[in-house]
């Protein structure tokens, strides 16, 4: 993603120090761990007017629950501007840079999966349709992968069933490669993918990445 | 917890083909689908605001109408109070609907304690009593057998051939009810919604068997769990709408069935009807702030799109017989202290049920709620202690990632089960 910002001039930066948006406590209902998390978040990204989160479920962390975690504290109006300022890599590419397309390769087909907190749906098949040699699925199977509110941790078997559908139907597609919006269903779907042969998936940012040629349009 | 077997699976992953694609579709042909449910939930939150009150209403009306209004504070007070009236009609045998409340409060075994048969004309409700089972499903209550437990059910119970024919098992399922229902003169009815403002009584199904009963009782016990009170009529054809959205996809359910009175002599109907308002638990659900759960209509709507329920299967929400997201957000409010709070963690915060529900219940939000409230009083020690060393390593990237890790590492150790694909 930094590369590929790299190439298209943007000025992106990675602050250092970064860990956790403390969504994952907040669910579990660790409040006052969430809470930390969340002020820290505050502080790293306070000099920046956008901020990029590669996972839909950390950027509704930051578009709903952190101004309603620090409502009526000093730190409300800095979460409110990050709020407004907080956006995924995709949209940010089409609605903020106005890049039509970034000029991909991939000869085969690409499949998408629809994430459960993804705000940027529109933005990613614009992209991906654009994808020259791609021939796109259509119709993907929604539904939730079953990683969030850490029910892979606390029910593995429970996660690991909610899988079965989505790895026969993207079995099924015949896809080459899955890409989809969110770090967490990369990393719960990935080894189980693996381990049916089917497609790997990976994330829109690293596709763009790796199979990026030239870009079209630029910087407005 | 370890998933419900695959038939179990299977046979509730149709509810997404079947009636929640049903009540997608209808959804979108909804002229005005948004204002619509924000209205049926607001309907159902006004009656909540002021439940007292309109509680009070009901009683005032219905007993205007000769029916006869009883208050139960637990289930055990409901259930005594319908021994009681079966004892005084001196009733042998009585017939009830499906509905949850009735389940609730283990209304069954109260009767046939006490010498009294009972049976469930709904035949998916007289299924589950057949096999023990404790309902699914809000509307299917049988959501979760498919063919071949139904014949084995019919099997051990009859001692009939088995069948893998539907049609065959239905009709053979149906004949005992169509008898009883002729033999039968005293009918136990949970209720749908009771109107404040006219003391109406109702009844929603799209089989039919809430309208047989009715025609045919001369004593009618009716059960309305206290939150399903509704404010006037308008409201009540709101709601109605709403119900049949969620639970069937159609703009009105089959049947709707309407009881305000008892019938005089000479004229088909309950000579006696008894309302029993039951609380079991709702108000302290209310005064723990969780209200805005009670706005629930059960029309099954959330189960059908749950991607986790489907999973998980009726046992997940033992011993309650309210499942899906619904029953994650109310079991551990209405069981005993301690006994569903882990409840409120079958949730993937994938929010599927959020645009379903035609009360405009924002599950998803309620669920965080409450975890926010379970978790300091039931988290187990290793959960407090894995949060307490991640809120330390926040700080520390260089050893927050590999602790990370780690942790993925050792929960890709845990064995997993090998039932499926
Ligand atoms: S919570 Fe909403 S969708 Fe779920 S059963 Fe109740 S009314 Fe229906």
């Amino acid at each position: 993603m930094i590369n590929l910002a790299k190439r298209l001039s943007l000025p992106v930066s990675l602050p250092p120090g970064q860990t956790c948006c403390g969504l994952t406590a907040l669910q579990a209902g660790h409040s006052a761990a969430a809470l930390t998390a969340a002020r820290l978040q505050l502080r790293l990204f306070s000099g920046y007017d956008v901020l990029i989160t590669t996972s839909s479920a950390c950027r509704r962390m930051f578009r709903e629950h952190l101004p309603r975690l620090l409502r009526g504290q000093p730190e409300a109006e800095e979460a409110a501007r990050l709020a407004t300022a907080c956006t995924s890599w995709a949209k940010f590419l089409v609605e903020h840079a106005g890049i039509e397309r970034v000029c991909c390769r991939f000869e085969g087909r690409l499949a998408y999966f629809p994430t459960c907190h993804g705000d940027d749906e529109d933005a990613i098949l614009q992209l991906l349709t654009k994808v020259e040699g791609a021939e796109l699925v259509a119709e993907p199977l929604r539904q939730c992968c079953g990683y969030g509110n850490n029910l892979s941790w606390r029910h593995p078997q429970l996660a690991h069933a909610m899988t079965t559908p989505i790895l026969s139907d993207l079995r099924l597609s015949h896809a080459d490669l899955v890409v989809t919006g969110d770090e967490g269903c990369c990393i719960h779907l990935a080894p189980l993918l693996e381990r049916v042969g089917a497609a790997p998936i990976v994330h829109i940012a690293e596709f763009l990445a790796d199979y990026c040629g030239e870009v079209n349009g630029g910087p407005r | 917890m370890d998933p419900a077997d695959r038939y179990t699976r299977q046979a509730l992953a149709g509810l997404e083909l079947g009636p929640g694609r049903a009540a997608a579709l209808a959804w979108a042909e909804t002229p005005d689908a948004r204002r619509l449910r924000r209205a049926a939930g607001r309907a159902r939150q006004k009656v909540l605001d002021h439940l007292g009150a309109y509680l009070q209403q009901l009683e005032q009306s219905a007993s205007q109408n000769d029916v006869q209004v009883l208050w139960a504070d637990g289930a055990q007070d409901a259930n005594r109070l319908v021994v009681q009236i079966l004892h005084d009609t001196r009733s042998k045998a009585v017939l009830r609907n499906h509905s949850l409340l009735l389940n609730e409060i283990a209304l069954d075994a109260a009767v046939e304690h006490n010498g009294v048969r009972i049976t469930a004309l709904h035949p998916g409700a007289h299924l589950l009593q057949l096999a023990r089972e404790r309902p699914s499903h809000p509307v299917w209550p049988a959501a979760h057998m498919r063919v071949s437990q139904v014949s084995r059910t019919l099997e051990q119970a009859w001692h009939i051939p088995p069948s893998v024919n539907p049609a065959h098992l239905s009709a053979t399922l149906r004949a005992p009810l169509r008898r009883s229902l002729l033999s039968t003169y005293t009918v136990i009815l949970g209720l749908n919604f009771a109107v404040a403002e006219s003391g109406q009584m109702v009844c929603l199904d799209n089989d039919g068997h809430n309208p047989s009963l009715t025609a045919l009782a001369r004593h009618l016990i009716c059960l309305l769990s206290i939150e399903q009170v509704v404010a006037d009529r308008a409201d009540l054809g709101l709601l109605i709408r709403a119900f049949a959205l969620g639970a069937y996809g159609r703009s009105m359910p089959g049947y709707v069935t309407c009881i305000d009175r008892p019938t005089p002599a000479g004229v088909d109907g309950p000579r006696t009807v008894h309302l029993i308002l039951v609380d079991n638990g709702r108000s302290d659900l209310m005064a723990a702030g969780f209200g805005e759960a009670l706005r629930c209509i059960h029309c099954g709507a959330c189960h059908n799109v749950c991607p986790l329920f489907r999973q998980v299967g009726p046992e997940g929400y033992a011993p309650s017989v309210y499942t899906g997201p619904i029953g994650s957000v109310i079991n551990p409010l209405l069981l005993r202290p301690g006994l569903g709070e882990q409840q409120s963690y079958l949730s993937t915060d994938c929010r599927a049920c959020r645009p379903v529900c035609p009360v405009d219940i924002d599950l998803p939000a309620l669920l965080q709620r409450l975890r926010g409230q379970v978790t300091p009083r039931a988290a187990s020690h290793r959960e407090r202690f894995v949060f307490w060393v991640w809120q330390r390593l926040l700080r520390y990237p260089r050893l927050f990632f590999p602790a990370m890790r780690l942790a993925h590492r050792l929960r890709e150790r845990t064995p997993v089960s090998s039932t499926d694909s």
